[in-house]
Protein backbone atom coordinates (compact mmCIF):
# COMPACT_ATOMS: atom_id res chain seq x y z
CA UNK A 1 0.00 0.00 0.00
CA UNK A 2 3.16 2.51 0.18
CA UNK A 3 3.45 2.26 -3.38
CA UNK A 4 2.17 4.88 -5.80
CA UNK A 5 -1.56 4.25 -7.07
CA UNK A 6 -0.41 3.83 -10.16
CA UNK A 7 1.53 0.91 -9.52
CA UNK A 8 -1.49 -1.26 -8.74
CA UNK A 9 -1.81 -2.73 -12.34
CA UNK A 10 -4.60 -5.11 -12.84
CA UNK A 11 -1.78 -7.76 -12.85
CA UNK A 12 -1.16 -6.65 -8.62
CA UNK A 13 -4.43 -6.39 -7.90
CA UNK A 14 -5.75 -10.03 -9.20
CA UNK A 15 -2.67 -11.73 -7.82
CA UNK A 16 -3.88 -10.16 -4.30
CA UNK A 17 -7.74 -10.86 -5.27
CA UNK A 18 -7.21 -15.00 -6.54
CA UNK A 19 -4.40 -15.02 -3.58
CA UNK A 20 -6.54 -14.08 -0.96
CA UNK A 21 -9.37 -15.76 -1.89
CA UNK A 22 -7.71 -18.93 -2.77
CA UNK A 23 -5.71 -19.18 0.63
CA UNK A 24 -9.22 -18.33 1.92
CA UNK A 25 -10.75 -21.79 0.43
CA UNK A 26 -7.73 -23.68 1.08
CA UNK A 27 -7.06 -22.99 4.50
CA UNK A 28 -10.87 -21.68 5.32
CA UNK A 29 -11.84 -25.66 6.04
CA UNK A 30 -9.17 -25.97 8.72
CA UNK A 31 -9.67 -22.66 10.18
CA UNK A 32 -13.44 -23.56 10.55
CA UNK A 33 -13.45 -27.06 10.95
CA UNK A 34 -17.47 -27.44 10.53
CA UNK A 35 -18.81 -30.18 8.93
CA UNK A 36 -20.89 -29.30 5.76
CA UNK A 37 -22.89 -32.23 5.10
CA UNK A 38 -24.34 -31.97 9.30
CA UNK A 39 -27.06 -30.05 10.59
CA UNK A 40 -26.06 -28.11 13.55
CA UNK A 41 -27.28 -28.65 16.85
CA UNK A 42 -27.37 -25.59 18.42
CA UNK A 43 -29.06 -23.63 15.72
CA UNK A 44 -32.71 -24.05 13.79
CA UNK A 45 -32.89 -23.78 9.70
CA UNK A 46 -32.45 -20.16 8.06
CA UNK A 47 -31.10 -19.03 11.28
CA UNK A 48 -29.84 -15.34 11.29
CA UNK A 49 -25.76 -14.96 11.07
CA UNK A 50 -24.70 -15.34 15.29
CA UNK A 51 -21.40 -15.86 16.36
CA UNK A 52 -21.52 -19.93 16.02
CA UNK A 53 -22.85 -18.89 12.54
CA UNK A 54 -21.17 -16.32 10.98
CA UNK A 55 -23.01 -16.20 7.83
CA UNK A 56 -26.02 -18.18 9.47
CA UNK A 57 -27.60 -21.67 8.40
CA UNK A 58 -29.92 -22.83 5.84
CA UNK A 59 -32.61 -24.84 5.07
CA UNK A 60 -31.65 -27.96 7.06
CA UNK A 61 -29.42 -26.10 9.62
CA UNK A 62 -26.33 -26.40 8.31
CA UNK A 63 -23.38 -23.76 8.40
CA UNK A 64 -23.72 -21.53 5.48
CA UNK A 65 -20.39 -20.72 5.89
CA UNK A 66 -18.80 -24.03 5.77
CA UNK A 67 -21.00 -24.92 3.10
CA UNK A 68 -19.53 -22.27 0.95
CA UNK A 69 -15.94 -22.80 2.44
CA UNK A 70 -16.13 -26.43 1.23
CA UNK A 71 -18.18 -25.03 -2.33
CA UNK A 72 -14.65 -22.91 -3.05
CA UNK A 73 -12.52 -26.08 -2.49
CA UNK A 74 -14.26 -28.35 -5.30
CA UNK A 75 -13.92 -24.64 -7.37
CA UNK A 76 -10.25 -24.25 -7.14
CA UNK A 77 -9.80 -28.63 -7.09
CA UNK A 78 -11.95 -28.50 -10.35
CA UNK A 79 -10.59 -25.18 -11.89
CA UNK A 80 -7.04 -25.96 -10.78
CA UNK A 81 -7.25 -29.48 -12.29
CA UNK A 82 -9.11 -29.18 -15.40
CA UNK A 83 -6.55 -25.79 -16.56
CA UNK A 84 -4.07 -28.27 -15.77
CA UNK A 85 -5.12 -30.98 -18.15
CA UNK A 86 -6.27 -29.07 -20.48
CA UNK A 87 -2.81 -27.18 -20.85
CA UNK A 88 -0.51 -30.28 -21.38
CA UNK A 89 -3.00 -31.75 -23.75
CA UNK A 90 -2.72 -28.78 -25.43
CA UNK A 91 1.05 -28.06 -25.42
CA UNK A 92 1.62 -31.75 -25.94
CA UNK A 93 -0.65 -31.45 -29.26
CA UNK A 94 -0.34 -27.85 -30.47
CA UNK A 95 3.53 -27.62 -30.13
CA UNK A 96 4.23 -30.64 -32.63
CA UNK A 97 1.27 -30.13 -34.48
CA UNK A 98 2.18 -26.69 -35.43
CA UNK A 99 5.99 -27.75 -35.64
CA UNK A 100 5.82 -31.06 -38.29
CA UNK A 101 2.72 -29.69 -40.15
CA UNK A 102 1.90 -32.44 -42.77
CA UNK A 103 -1.19 -35.30 -41.82
CA UNK A 104 -0.54 -34.79 -37.81
CA UNK A 105 -1.58 -31.44 -38.04
CA UNK A 106 -4.37 -31.95 -39.84
CA UNK A 107 -5.51 -34.59 -37.30
CA UNK A 108 -4.93 -32.55 -34.70
CA UNK A 109 -6.44 -29.70 -35.93
CA UNK A 110 -9.91 -31.89 -37.15
CA UNK A 111 -9.93 -33.47 -33.65
CA UNK A 112 -10.16 -29.73 -31.82
CA UNK A 113 -12.59 -28.28 -34.41
CA UNK A 114 -14.88 -31.38 -33.45
CA UNK A 115 -14.28 -30.44 -30.26
CA UNK A 116 -14.89 -27.07 -30.07
CA UNK A 117 -17.93 -27.52 -32.33
CA UNK A 118 -19.63 -28.64 -28.74
CA UNK A 119 -21.30 -25.32 -27.74
CA UNK A 120 -20.09 -24.91 -24.10
CA UNK A 121 -20.85 -27.94 -21.18
CA UNK A 122 -22.67 -29.58 -23.56
CA UNK A 123 -20.19 -32.59 -23.80
CA UNK A 124 -19.56 -32.54 -20.26
CA UNK A 125 -23.57 -32.50 -19.48
CA UNK A 126 -23.54 -36.03 -21.48
CA UNK A 127 -20.46 -37.28 -19.50
CA UNK A 128 -21.92 -36.32 -16.14
CA UNK A 129 -24.98 -37.79 -17.30
CA UNK A 130 -23.70 -41.66 -18.24
CA UNK A 131 -20.98 -41.43 -15.33
CA UNK A 132 -21.45 -43.79 -12.79
CA UNK A 133 -23.88 -42.52 -9.92
CA UNK A 134 -20.86 -41.87 -7.28
CA UNK A 135 -19.07 -39.76 -9.84
CA UNK A 136 -16.73 -36.81 -7.77
CA UNK A 137 -14.81 -34.14 -8.92
CA UNK A 138 -12.57 -35.71 -11.26
CA UNK A 139 -15.23 -37.06 -13.21
CA UNK A 140 -16.01 -33.29 -13.71
CA UNK A 141 -12.40 -32.44 -14.62
CA UNK A 142 -12.31 -34.71 -17.27
CA UNK A 143 -15.89 -34.23 -18.83
CA UNK A 144 -14.98 -30.43 -18.72
CA UNK A 145 -11.08 -31.11 -20.36
CA UNK A 146 -12.94 -33.37 -23.12
CA UNK A 147 -13.83 -30.36 -25.12
CA UNK A 148 -11.33 -27.54 -23.52
CA UNK A 149 -8.37 -28.35 -24.65
CA UNK A 150 -9.25 -27.38 -27.77
CA UNK A 151 -8.69 -23.79 -27.06
CA UNK A 152 -5.05 -23.76 -25.82
CA UNK A 153 -4.30 -26.52 -28.35
CA UNK A 154 -5.30 -23.97 -31.09
CA UNK A 155 -3.42 -21.10 -29.69
CA UNK A 156 -0.33 -23.02 -29.18
CA UNK A 157 -0.21 -24.52 -32.75
CA UNK A 158 -1.00 -21.02 -34.30
CA UNK A 159 1.87 -19.53 -32.43
CA UNK A 160 4.33 -22.59 -33.36
CA UNK A 161 3.47 -21.53 -36.86
CA UNK A 162 4.10 -18.16 -35.84
CA UNK A 163 7.92 -19.36 -34.41
CA UNK A 164 8.72 -21.48 -36.74
CA UNK A 165 10.89 -19.85 -39.09
CA UNK A 166 12.11 -17.37 -36.59
CA UNK A 167 15.81 -17.11 -36.99
CA UNK A 168 16.54 -18.11 -33.37
CA UNK A 169 14.39 -21.55 -34.27
CA UNK A 170 15.71 -21.84 -37.82
CA UNK A 171 19.91 -21.48 -36.39
CA UNK A 172 18.84 -24.17 -33.83
CA UNK A 173 17.95 -26.39 -36.15
CA UNK A 174 21.29 -25.52 -38.24
CA UNK A 175 23.23 -26.33 -35.26
CA UNK A 176 21.82 -29.18 -35.37
CA UNK A 177 19.52 -29.27 -32.53
CA UNK A 178 16.97 -32.09 -32.70
CA UNK A 179 13.22 -31.81 -33.18
CA UNK A 180 12.99 -32.37 -29.54
CA UNK A 181 15.58 -30.07 -28.70
CA UNK A 182 13.78 -27.38 -30.63
CA UNK A 183 10.63 -28.22 -29.12
CA UNK A 184 10.91 -28.45 -25.62
CA UNK A 185 14.37 -25.81 -25.52
CA UNK A 186 13.42 -23.28 -28.04
CA UNK A 187 9.47 -23.47 -28.84
CA UNK A 188 7.75 -24.14 -25.31
CA UNK A 189 9.39 -21.01 -23.59
CA UNK A 190 7.66 -18.98 -26.43
CA UNK A 191 4.46 -20.57 -26.18
CA UNK A 192 4.29 -21.02 -22.62
CA UNK A 193 3.46 -17.32 -21.84
CA UNK A 194 0.14 -17.01 -24.12
CA UNK A 195 -0.54 -20.22 -22.63
CA UNK A 196 -0.53 -19.42 -19.40
CA UNK A 197 -2.73 -16.60 -19.69
CA UNK A 198 -5.22 -19.36 -21.53
CA UNK A 199 -4.77 -21.65 -18.85
CA UNK A 200 -5.97 -18.36 -15.72
CA UNK A 201 -8.71 -18.35 -18.36
CA UNK A 202 -9.76 -22.14 -18.51
CA UNK A 203 -9.42 -22.15 -14.79
CA UNK A 204 -12.36 -19.00 -14.91
CA UNK A 205 -13.69 -21.19 -17.01
CA UNK A 206 -13.95 -24.92 -15.46
CA UNK A 207 -15.26 -23.04 -12.08
CA UNK A 208 -17.87 -21.41 -14.10
CA UNK A 209 -18.61 -24.92 -15.68
CA UNK A 210 -18.67 -27.48 -12.62
CA UNK A 211 -20.99 -24.84 -11.43
CA UNK A 212 -23.32 -24.90 -14.25
CA UNK A 213 -23.23 -28.33 -14.44
CA UNK A 214 -24.26 -29.00 -10.60
CA UNK A 215 -26.50 -25.83 -11.08
CA UNK A 216 -28.10 -28.59 -13.61
CA UNK A 217 -28.05 -31.20 -10.80
CA UNK A 218 -25.25 -32.80 -12.69
CA UNK A 219 -22.47 -31.77 -10.49
CA UNK A 220 -20.25 -34.30 -8.59
CA UNK A 221 -21.81 -35.88 -6.11
CA UNK A 222 -21.39 -36.29 -2.66
CA UNK A 223 -19.22 -32.97 -2.08
CA UNK A 224 -20.73 -29.45 -1.86
CA UNK A 225 -20.85 -27.28 -5.31
CA UNK A 226 -21.31 -23.99 -5.80
CA UNK A 227 -23.19 -24.46 -8.51
CA UNK A 228 -25.73 -26.95 -6.27
CA UNK A 229 -25.71 -24.38 -3.20
CA UNK A 230 -27.17 -21.55 -5.80
CA UNK A 231 -29.50 -23.95 -7.03
CA UNK A 232 -31.11 -24.96 -3.26
CA UNK A 233 -30.79 -21.62 -2.54
CA UNK A 234 -32.78 -19.76 -5.43
CA UNK A 235 -35.65 -22.17 -4.29
CA UNK A 236 -35.73 -19.99 -1.14
CA UNK A 237 -34.52 -16.79 -2.10
CA UNK A 238 -37.45 -14.62 -0.66
CA UNK A 239 -37.44 -16.61 2.35
CA UNK A 240 -33.66 -16.24 2.88
CA UNK A 241 -31.19 -14.88 0.12
CA UNK A 242 -28.36 -15.20 2.55
CA UNK A 243 -26.99 -18.48 1.06
CA UNK A 244 -27.56 -17.08 -2.19
CA UNK A 245 -26.00 -14.00 -1.80
CA UNK A 246 -22.96 -15.41 0.24
CA UNK A 247 -22.50 -17.79 -2.22
CA UNK A 248 -22.46 -15.46 -5.16
CA UNK A 249 -20.33 -13.14 -3.23
CA UNK A 250 -17.78 -15.95 -2.90
CA UNK A 251 -17.57 -17.02 -6.83
CA UNK A 252 -17.93 -13.69 -8.12
CA UNK A 253 -14.44 -12.71 -6.21
CA UNK A 254 -12.70 -15.55 -6.97
CA UNK A 255 -14.03 -14.85 -10.70
CA UNK A 256 -12.94 -11.41 -10.50
CA UNK A 257 -9.73 -12.15 -9.06
CA UNK A 258 -8.37 -14.48 -12.12
CA UNK A 259 -10.04 -12.57 -15.03
CA UNK A 260 -7.95 -9.24 -13.62
CA UNK A 261 -4.79 -11.98 -13.14
CA UNK A 262 -5.34 -13.41 -16.41
CA UNK A 263 -6.00 -9.73 -18.38
CA UNK A 264 -2.83 -8.35 -16.41
CA UNK A 265 -0.58 -11.83 -17.55
CA UNK A 266 -1.67 -10.55 -21.07
CA UNK A 267 -1.08 -6.89 -21.03
CA UNK A 268 2.04 -7.75 -19.65
CA UNK A 269 2.89 -10.02 -22.80
CA UNK A 270 1.50 -7.87 -24.88
CA UNK A 271 2.19 -3.72 -23.53
CA UNK A 272 0.30 -2.32 -26.10
CA UNK A 273 -2.87 -0.49 -25.72
CA UNK A 274 -5.30 -3.27 -24.00
CA UNK A 275 -3.55 -6.11 -25.61
CA UNK A 276 -5.62 -6.33 -28.69
CA UNK A 277 -3.48 -8.43 -30.26
CA UNK A 278 -3.82 -11.36 -27.39
CA UNK A 279 -7.30 -10.33 -26.82
CA UNK A 280 -8.85 -13.46 -28.96
CA UNK A 281 -7.04 -15.35 -26.18
CA UNK A 282 -9.93 -14.58 -23.37
CA UNK A 283 -12.34 -15.46 -26.16
CA UNK A 284 -10.86 -18.82 -27.76
CA UNK A 285 -12.04 -21.90 -25.51
CA UNK A 286 -14.48 -19.96 -24.14
CA UNK A 287 -17.79 -20.14 -25.85
CA UNK A 288 -19.70 -19.52 -22.63
CA UNK A 289 -20.71 -22.52 -21.00
CA UNK A 290 -22.23 -20.78 -18.20
CA UNK A 291 -25.07 -19.72 -19.56
CA UNK B 1 -19.06 -35.37 -32.92
CA UNK B 2 -22.24 -37.61 -33.73
CA UNK B 3 -20.12 -40.68 -33.49
CA UNK B 4 -18.80 -39.65 -30.56
CA UNK B 5 -22.92 -39.07 -29.58
CA UNK B 6 -23.83 -42.33 -30.69
CA UNK B 7 -21.49 -44.96 -28.77
CA UNK B 8 -22.02 -42.44 -25.54
CA UNK B 9 -25.84 -43.14 -26.41
CA UNK B 10 -24.81 -46.75 -26.40
CA UNK B 11 -22.09 -47.18 -23.52
CA UNK B 12 -24.93 -46.27 -20.95
CA UNK B 13 -25.93 -49.07 -18.97
CA UNK B 14 -29.32 -50.08 -19.00
CA UNK B 15 -31.93 -50.08 -21.86
CA UNK B 16 -34.12 -47.12 -22.97
CA UNK B 17 -36.59 -50.19 -23.49
CA UNK B 18 -37.02 -51.03 -20.03
CA UNK B 19 -37.07 -47.63 -18.86
CA UNK B 20 -40.15 -46.42 -20.98
CA UNK B 21 -42.03 -49.38 -20.60
CA UNK B 22 -41.55 -50.43 -17.13
CA UNK B 23 -41.43 -53.69 -15.67
CA UNK B 24 -44.70 -54.85 -16.59
CA UNK B 25 -44.49 -54.75 -20.11
CA UNK B 26 -44.25 -58.34 -22.19
CA UNK B 27 -41.53 -59.54 -24.51
CA UNK B 28 -43.38 -58.96 -27.38
CA UNK B 29 -44.37 -55.59 -26.31
CA UNK B 30 -40.67 -54.76 -25.70
CA UNK B 31 -39.61 -56.22 -29.33
CA UNK B 32 -41.75 -54.42 -31.05
CA UNK B 33 -40.97 -50.86 -29.73
CA UNK B 34 -37.13 -51.76 -29.92
CA UNK B 35 -37.64 -52.67 -33.53
CA UNK B 36 -39.99 -49.33 -34.14
CA UNK B 37 -36.55 -47.38 -31.68
CA UNK B 38 -34.17 -48.95 -34.35
CA UNK B 39 -32.30 -50.44 -31.39
CA UNK B 40 -33.10 -53.82 -32.95
CA UNK B 41 -29.94 -55.30 -34.38
CA UNK B 42 -26.12 -55.22 -33.48
CA UNK B 43 -23.93 -51.56 -33.15
CA UNK B 44 -22.79 -51.41 -36.64
CA UNK B 45 -27.02 -52.17 -37.64
CA UNK B 46 -27.41 -49.11 -35.45
CA UNK B 47 -25.00 -46.91 -36.86
CA UNK B 48 -25.82 -47.30 -40.39
CA UNK B 49 -29.21 -46.51 -40.11
CA UNK B 50 -28.49 -43.16 -37.74
CA UNK B 51 -25.85 -42.56 -40.97
CA UNK B 52 -28.85 -42.80 -43.29
CA UNK B 53 -31.09 -41.08 -41.08
CA UNK B 54 -29.04 -38.18 -41.29
CA UNK B 55 -28.30 -38.18 -44.60
CA UNK B 56 -32.24 -38.25 -45.54
CA UNK B 57 -32.27 -35.45 -42.77
CA UNK B 58 -34.74 -37.59 -40.82
CA UNK B 59 -34.74 -36.63 -37.24
CA UNK B 60 -36.93 -39.76 -36.15
CA UNK B 61 -39.29 -39.85 -33.39
CA UNK B 62 -39.16 -39.20 -29.89
CA UNK B 63 -40.36 -42.16 -27.64
CA UNK B 64 -39.82 -40.90 -23.92
CA UNK B 65 -40.67 -37.13 -24.44
CA UNK B 66 -44.38 -37.02 -24.71
CA UNK B 67 -47.27 -39.39 -23.85
CA UNK B 68 -47.31 -40.67 -27.54
CA UNK B 69 -44.68 -41.16 -30.17
CA UNK B 70 -43.26 -37.43 -31.74
CA UNK B 71 -41.54 -36.47 -34.14
CA UNK B 72 -38.48 -35.06 -33.07
CA UNK B 73 -39.03 -32.08 -35.76
CA UNK B 74 -42.09 -31.08 -33.81
CA UNK B 75 -40.20 -31.20 -30.65
CA UNK B 76 -37.62 -29.44 -32.46
CA UNK B 77 -40.17 -26.69 -34.28
CA UNK B 78 -41.43 -25.97 -30.83
CA UNK B 79 -38.13 -25.12 -29.10
CA UNK B 80 -36.28 -23.17 -32.18
CA UNK B 81 -38.43 -20.09 -31.99
CA UNK B 82 -38.15 -19.70 -28.02
CA UNK B 83 -34.32 -20.34 -28.33
CA UNK B 84 -33.92 -17.86 -30.95
CA UNK B 85 -35.97 -15.23 -29.63
CA UNK B 86 -33.92 -15.36 -26.53
CA UNK B 87 -30.67 -15.09 -29.05
CA UNK B 88 -31.47 -12.65 -31.13
CA UNK B 89 -33.21 -10.70 -27.97
CA UNK B 90 -29.66 -10.94 -25.52
CA UNK B 91 -27.80 -9.97 -28.93
CA UNK B 92 -29.46 -6.89 -28.93
CA UNK B 93 -29.34 -5.97 -25.33
CA UNK B 94 -25.51 -6.49 -25.53
CA UNK B 95 -24.84 -5.05 -28.01
CA UNK B 96 -27.07 -1.66 -26.39
CA UNK B 97 -25.06 -2.01 -23.03
CA UNK B 98 -21.78 -3.04 -24.94
CA UNK B 99 -20.76 -0.83 -27.30
CA UNK B 100 -21.37 2.96 -25.61
CA UNK B 101 -19.73 1.35 -22.56
CA UNK B 102 -16.37 0.15 -24.84
CA UNK B 103 -16.35 3.09 -27.19
CA UNK B 104 -17.12 5.11 -24.53
CA UNK B 105 -13.91 3.64 -22.04
CA UNK B 106 -11.59 3.92 -25.49
CA UNK B 107 -12.47 7.75 -26.04
CA UNK B 108 -11.81 8.60 -22.45
CA UNK B 109 -9.15 5.81 -21.75
CA UNK B 110 -7.24 6.35 -18.27
CA UNK B 111 -10.17 8.50 -16.70
CA UNK B 112 -12.81 7.72 -14.33
CA UNK B 113 -15.20 6.47 -16.62
CA UNK B 114 -12.70 4.23 -18.12
CA UNK B 115 -12.34 2.42 -15.01
CA UNK B 116 -15.61 2.48 -13.80
CA UNK B 117 -16.51 0.81 -17.56
CA UNK B 118 -14.03 -1.56 -17.13
CA UNK B 119 -15.06 -2.48 -13.71
CA UNK B 120 -18.48 -3.30 -15.07
CA UNK B 121 -17.55 -5.17 -17.92
CA UNK B 122 -15.38 -7.43 -15.64
CA UNK B 123 -18.25 -7.93 -13.52
CA UNK B 124 -20.22 -9.15 -16.13
CA UNK B 125 -17.75 -11.70 -17.78
CA UNK B 126 -17.29 -12.95 -13.73
CA UNK B 127 -20.64 -13.05 -13.16
CA UNK B 128 -22.75 -16.79 -14.42
CA UNK B 129 -26.47 -16.56 -15.20
CA UNK B 130 -26.98 -18.50 -12.13
CA UNK B 131 -25.72 -15.65 -10.17
CA UNK B 132 -27.21 -12.62 -12.06
CA UNK B 133 -30.32 -14.09 -13.11
CA UNK B 134 -32.08 -14.57 -9.12
CA UNK B 135 -30.25 -11.02 -9.01
CA UNK B 136 -32.34 -9.77 -11.79
CA UNK B 137 -35.52 -11.92 -10.22
CA UNK B 138 -35.46 -10.39 -7.01
CA UNK B 139 -34.35 -6.65 -8.88
CA UNK B 140 -36.91 -6.41 -11.24
CA UNK B 141 -39.87 -8.38 -10.47
CA UNK B 142 -39.83 -8.65 -6.99
CA UNK B 143 -38.78 -5.00 -5.49
CA UNK B 144 -39.93 -3.38 -8.75
CA UNK B 145 -42.15 -5.57 -9.98
CA UNK B 146 -42.03 -4.45 -14.14
CA UNK B 147 -40.84 -8.09 -15.48
CA UNK B 148 -43.14 -10.98 -14.49
CA UNK B 149 -41.46 -13.53 -12.49
CA UNK B 150 -41.31 -16.66 -14.58
CA UNK B 151 -44.70 -18.13 -12.74
CA UNK B 152 -46.88 -15.92 -14.25
CA UNK B 153 -47.72 -17.07 -17.51
CA UNK B 154 -46.94 -13.70 -19.54
CA UNK B 155 -46.81 -13.01 -22.87
CA UNK B 156 -44.26 -14.08 -25.48
CA UNK B 157 -42.24 -10.50 -25.29
CA UNK B 158 -42.98 -9.89 -21.58
CA UNK B 159 -41.53 -13.42 -20.77
CA UNK B 160 -38.58 -12.67 -23.12
CA UNK B 161 -37.36 -9.92 -20.92
CA UNK B 162 -35.90 -10.65 -18.17
CA UNK B 163 -34.08 -14.32 -19.45
CA UNK B 164 -32.79 -11.62 -22.38
CA UNK B 165 -31.35 -9.12 -19.70
CA UNK B 166 -29.61 -11.54 -18.40
CA UNK B 167 -28.01 -13.01 -21.14
CA UNK B 168 -27.40 -10.07 -22.74
CA UNK B 169 -25.73 -8.35 -19.36
CA UNK B 170 -23.16 -11.44 -19.93
CA UNK B 171 -22.70 -10.96 -23.38
CA UNK B 172 -22.57 -6.24 -22.77
CA UNK B 173 -19.31 -7.39 -20.75
CA UNK B 174 -17.45 -9.51 -23.72
CA UNK B 175 -18.54 -6.84 -26.37
CA UNK B 176 -17.35 -3.69 -23.80
CA UNK B 177 -14.08 -5.56 -23.15
CA UNK B 178 -13.45 -6.48 -26.72
CA UNK B 179 -14.29 -3.00 -28.20
CA UNK B 180 -12.17 -1.16 -26.34
CA UNK B 181 -8.89 -2.70 -27.17
CA UNK B 182 -9.65 -2.67 -31.04
CA UNK B 183 -11.24 1.61 -30.48
CA UNK B 184 -8.04 1.83 -28.77
CA UNK B 185 -5.72 0.23 -31.92
CA UNK B 186 -7.63 2.08 -34.15
CA UNK B 187 -7.55 5.46 -32.52
CA UNK B 188 -4.15 6.00 -32.30
CA UNK B 189 -3.37 4.13 -35.54
CA UNK B 190 -2.00 6.97 -37.95
CA UNK B 191 -5.10 6.87 -40.17
CA UNK B 192 -7.16 8.57 -37.52
CA UNK B 193 -4.01 10.99 -36.87
CA UNK B 194 -4.26 11.92 -41.21
CA UNK B 195 -7.99 12.39 -40.51
CA UNK B 196 -7.59 15.12 -37.61
CA UNK B 197 -5.02 16.54 -40.02
CA UNK B 198 -7.59 16.85 -42.73
CA UNK B 199 -9.68 18.60 -40.35
CA UNK B 200 -12.88 15.87 -40.30
CA UNK B 201 -15.39 16.49 -37.49
CA UNK B 202 -14.99 13.98 -34.33
CA UNK B 203 -18.52 12.60 -35.16
CA UNK B 204 -17.07 11.58 -38.97
CA UNK B 205 -14.22 10.03 -37.85
CA UNK B 206 -15.86 8.23 -34.62
CA UNK B 207 -18.80 6.95 -36.97
CA UNK B 208 -17.61 6.71 -40.29
CA UNK B 209 -13.52 5.24 -39.08
CA UNK B 210 -13.00 4.04 -35.69
CA UNK B 211 -16.81 2.24 -35.25
CA UNK B 212 -16.65 0.23 -38.44
CA UNK B 213 -12.74 -0.54 -38.00
CA UNK B 214 -13.29 -1.67 -34.38
CA UNK B 215 -16.36 -3.44 -35.36
CA UNK B 216 -14.99 -6.49 -37.12
CA UNK B 217 -14.02 -8.99 -34.25
CA UNK B 218 -16.89 -7.53 -31.71
CA UNK B 219 -18.71 -9.17 -35.06
CA UNK B 220 -16.41 -12.67 -34.76
CA UNK B 221 -17.57 -12.39 -31.03
CA UNK B 222 -21.15 -11.79 -31.62
CA UNK B 223 -21.19 -15.05 -34.26
CA UNK B 224 -19.46 -16.89 -31.65
CA UNK B 225 -22.12 -16.20 -28.93
CA UNK B 226 -24.85 -16.21 -31.06
CA UNK B 227 -23.88 -20.19 -32.47
CA UNK B 228 -23.17 -20.71 -28.63
CA UNK B 229 -26.60 -19.54 -27.81
CA UNK B 230 -28.64 -21.09 -31.18
CA UNK B 231 -27.64 -24.28 -29.12
CA UNK B 232 -29.99 -22.98 -26.25
CA UNK B 233 -28.68 -21.42 -23.31
CA UNK B 234 -29.26 -24.14 -20.97
CA UNK B 235 -28.57 -23.02 -17.37
CA UNK B 236 -31.27 -19.84 -18.19
CA UNK B 237 -33.82 -21.21 -19.94
CA UNK B 238 -34.01 -24.05 -17.09
CA UNK B 239 -34.14 -20.88 -14.16
CA UNK B 240 -36.65 -19.10 -16.31
CA UNK B 241 -38.76 -22.30 -17.27
CA UNK B 242 -38.48 -21.70 -20.92
CA UNK B 243 -38.81 -24.29 -23.50
CA UNK B 244 -35.94 -24.18 -25.54
CA UNK B 245 -33.52 -26.38 -27.25
CA UNK B 246 -31.58 -26.60 -23.97
CA UNK B 247 -34.17 -27.81 -21.80
CA UNK B 248 -34.99 -29.67 -24.51
CA UNK B 249 -31.85 -31.56 -24.71
CA UNK B 250 -31.55 -31.92 -20.89
CA UNK B 251 -35.08 -33.66 -20.66
CA UNK B 252 -33.76 -35.83 -23.60
CA UNK B 253 -30.66 -36.51 -21.59
CA UNK B 254 -32.34 -37.50 -18.49
CA UNK B 255 -34.98 -39.19 -20.08
CA UNK B 256 -32.94 -41.22 -22.23
CA UNK B 257 -34.09 -40.82 -25.31
CA UNK B 258 -31.03 -41.11 -28.14
CA UNK B 259 -32.97 -39.16 -31.58
CA UNK B 260 -33.98 -36.56 -29.59
CA UNK B 261 -30.06 -35.64 -28.21
CA UNK B 262 -28.92 -36.70 -31.86
CA UNK B 263 -31.26 -34.30 -33.38
CA UNK B 264 -30.17 -31.64 -31.05
CA UNK B 265 -26.25 -32.35 -31.33
CA UNK B 266 -27.01 -32.04 -34.86
CA UNK B 267 -29.08 -28.97 -34.91
CA UNK B 268 -26.64 -27.20 -32.93
CA UNK B 269 -23.08 -28.25 -34.72
CA UNK B 270 -24.85 -27.49 -38.38
CA UNK B 271 -26.62 -23.52 -36.44
CA UNK B 272 -22.38 -23.01 -35.30
CA UNK B 273 -20.96 -23.84 -38.05
CA UNK B 274 -23.05 -22.04 -40.48
CA UNK B 275 -23.22 -19.11 -38.31
CA UNK B 276 -19.16 -19.12 -37.84
CA UNK B 277 -19.99 -19.42 -41.98
CA UNK B 278 -21.27 -16.22 -42.17
CA UNK B 279 -19.34 -14.31 -39.69
CA UNK B 280 -16.58 -14.91 -41.87
CA UNK B 281 -18.13 -13.73 -45.33
CA UNK B 282 -19.76 -10.82 -43.45
CA UNK B 283 -15.95 -10.07 -42.71
CA UNK B 284 -14.51 -10.12 -45.72
CA UNK B 285 -17.16 -8.02 -46.94
CA UNK B 286 -16.13 -5.33 -43.82
CA UNK B 287 -12.14 -5.78 -43.64
CA UNK B 288 -10.66 -6.69 -47.47
CA UNK B 289 -7.12 -7.45 -46.07
CA UNK B 290 -9.09 -10.90 -44.02
CA UNK B 291 -9.89 -11.71 -48.03
CA UNK B 292 -6.34 -11.45 -49.20
CA UNK B 293 -5.43 -13.50 -45.77
CA UNK B 294 -7.96 -15.97 -46.53
CA UNK B 295 -7.02 -16.29 -50.49
CA UNK B 296 -3.41 -17.39 -49.38
CA UNK B 297 -5.25 -20.27 -46.83
CA UNK B 298 -5.04 -18.41 -43.60
CA UNK B 299 -8.42 -18.93 -43.23
CA UNK B 300 -9.43 -19.46 -39.39
CA UNK B 301 -6.67 -20.91 -38.29
CA UNK B 302 -3.71 -18.38 -38.85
Amino acid sequence: MNEPRSARTPLSWGMTVTATVAAAFVFGPLLWPVDPHLPATDALSFAAPSAAHPLGTDEQARDVLARVLAGGRLALHVGLGTALITLTVGLALGLPAGWLGGPLDAVVRRAADVALAFPGILLALLVMHLAPPDAGAWTVVFALAATGWAGPCRVVRALTVQLRTRPWVVAARCLGASHARVLTRHLLPAVLGPAAVHATFSVAGAILGEASLSFLGLGPRGVVSWGALLEEGAATLLRSPRLVVSTAMALLSLQVGLNLLADGLRDRLDPRAGGANLQHLSLAGRTDAHR
Amino acid sequence: MLVAVFIAERAVPGDPVDQLLGERASLEERAELRRRMNLDGGWPEQAWAMARRVARLDAGTSWALRGAPTPVTTLLAEALPHTLGLAVAAVCVGLMLGVPLGLLAALRAGSWVDHLARGAALVSVSAPAFVTAPAALVLFAVWLPLAPTPAHDAGPLASLVLPSLVVGFALSGRVARLLRATALDVLTSPAIEASVARGLSRQTILWRQVLPGAFVPVLTLIGLQLGALAGGAIVTEAIFGRPGVGTLLLDAISRRDPQVVEACVVLIAWGYLSIQALVTALQRRLDPRLAVGAAKGAGAWG
